[in-house]
C-alpha cells in the first residue's frame, strides 16, 4: 500500500473531519483503504468466508480508536495494525484451528527425515522449475505460523519497510528481519522436503 | 558485486522497485557465475509473485455503506439551551448576590457572634497570632461602606456579564 504524500494528507483531513462528526468522511476513508485491507486479510486468514467479517470488524475498531490516532504514522500503517490484531483475535476464537497450526510450527518438525542440512541452501533448479511451484508455495505459505505469514505478506505484498512492519506487528525491527529469514528458510525446507518425498516415492 | 548486494538488488526488483541499467547488468553478470544467487533470486521472484497474485476476496461494492451502517451511534451531547444556561447562571448569581446582601444586612448578628465566639484560650492565641481580629474588623469596615444600592448594582452588572458570556457560549456550541 504505497501512499503518496498527497494521499496521506488527504487521509489526515478525512480523519479530522470524522473526528468532527462527519461520518461520510469515514466512509471515504473506508473506500480508500478497503482494497488494501481485504488484500491483507485475505492473505493472513485462510478462510475466505471470514475475510469480509474481519475487514468490517477492523474498520469498526478503527472508527472507535480514531481519537487515539496521533498521526505520527501513516493512516494505512495504523489501519494495517488494527487489521492484524483483528485477525489474531479471530484466530484465538478458532482454537482448534490454531492448535493445528501450532503443530506445524518450526519447533515441531525437527525429526523430519527430509530436512535439508542447511535451510538457507539454494533450492535445486528442479524445485523452482516445477510447473506447480506457485501452488505448492501458496500451500506452504498457508501452513506457516501467523507471524511468519504476516511479515512475508507485509513485506512482499504490502511493500512495507522493516520499520513499518515492526510498527504494524508491534515487534522490534530485528525480529521482523529474523522472522522474514526464518519464514523463507521454512518455505525452502518444505519445498525441498516435498520434492524429496516425491522422488523417493516415484 | 557481492552475493549480498546481488540478493538485495534482486529482492528490490522482485518487489517492483526499478533497478538502474548498470546495476541490472552487474546483477546479471553475477548471476551468470553464481548458482547459489541464481537460485535465491528465482526463489525471491516466485515468492513475491505468489504473494502478490494470491487469490483474494474483493470488497463488495456496498462494503463502505455496510461499515457506515454498523458504526455505533455518535455520542451526541445535548446542546444546552440558551434559556437553560441563562436560568442557571442568573439563578446562581442571584443566589450569590442575595447571600452577600443577607450577610451584609445581618452583619451585626454574625460578626458579633463570631466576635464573641466561645473558644478556648489556645485558640484565641492562634487567632491573635494570625490577625484574626484584625481581619474581622476590616471585613466589618468594608461591608459598612457598601450600601444596598451599590450591592444591587454590582450584582446586576455581574448578571449582565454572565448572561452575555452564556449567550456567546451557547452560540458557539450550536
Amino acid at each position: 500500500m504505497a501512499s503518496t504524500t498527497a494521499g496521506t494528507a488527504h487521509d489526515a483531513e478525512l480523519v479530522r473531519r470524522t473526528l468532527d462528526g462527519d461520518r461520510r468522511a469515514f466512509g471515504e476513508l473506508v473506500r480508500r483503504h478497503q482494497d488494501a485491507v481485504f488484500g491483507l486479510v485475505s492473505r493472513l486468514v485462510g478462510a475466505r468466508s471470514d475475510v469480509e467479517d474481519i475487514a468490517q470488524d477492523a474498520f469498526l475498531r478503527a472508527y472507535r480508536a480514531l481519537p487515539t490516532f496521533r498521526g505520527d504514522a501513516q493512516f494505512g500503517t495504523w489501519l494495517y495494525r488494527i487489521a492484524w490484531n483483528t485477525c489474531l483475535d479471530r484466530r484465538e476464537q478458532q482454537a482448534h484451528r490454531q492448535e493445528h497450526e501450532v503443530s506445524l510450527g518450526p519447533e515441531d518438525d525437527e525429526d523430519d527425515p527430509h530436512e535439508p542440512a542447511d535451510p538457507d541452501a539454494p533450492l535445486p533448479d528442479e524445485v523452482l522449475e516445477a510447473d506447480d511451484v506457485r501452488e505448492r508455495l501458496a500451500h506452504h505459505l498457508g501452513q506457516l505460523p501467523d507471524h511468519y505469514r504476516a511479515v512475508l505478506t507485509l513485506y512482499y505484498y504490502g511493500q512495507q519497510s522493516y520499520d513499518e512492519i515492526a510498527r504494524v506487528l508491534d515487534i522490534p525491527m530485528n525480529t521482523v528481519k529474523v522472522h522474514i529469514h526464518r519464514a523463507k528458510a521454512q518455505l525452502r525446507k518444505a519445498l525441498v522436503a516435498e520434492r524429496a518425498v516425491e522422488g523417493w516415492t516415484s | 558485486m557481492t552475493c549480498d548486494e546481488a540478493r538485495r538488488l534482486a529482492r528490490w526488483g522482485s518487489m517492483g522497485t526499478s533497478v538502474g541499467r548498470r546495476e541490472k547488468a552487474a546483477l546479471e553478470a553475477h548471476l551468470a557465475e553464481c548458482a547459489a544467487c541464481r537460485g535465491e533470486v528465482r526463489f525471491e521472484r516466485v515468492l513475491a509473485e505468489t504473494l502478490r497474485e494470491a487469490p483474494t476476496v474483493a470488497a463488495p461494492p456496498s462494503f463502505a455503506d455496510n461499515v457506515l451502517a454498523a458504526l455505533p451511534p455518535p455520542v451526541v451531547l445535548p446542546a444546552p439551551s440558551l434559556w437553560s444556561l441563562w436560568g442557571w447562571l442568573v439563578g446562581g448569581l442571584a443566589l450569590a448576590a442575595g447571600s452577600a446582601f443577607g450577610m451584609w444586612h445581618w452583619r451585626d448578628l454574625w460578626l458579633g457572634w463570631m466576635d464573641g465566639w466561645d473558644v478556648d484560650l489556645a485558640m484565641q492565641s492562634v487567632r491573635a497570632q494570625l490577625g484574626w481580629q484584625y481581619l474581622l474588623n476590616e471585613l466589618n469596615r468594608v461591608l459598612g461602606l457598601l450600601t444596598a444600592s451599590s450591592t444591587m448594582l454590582t450584582a446586576v452588572a455581574l448578571i449582565a456579564v454572565a448572561a452575555w458570556g452564556a449567550t456567546v457560549l451557547a452560540g458557539e456550541r450550536r
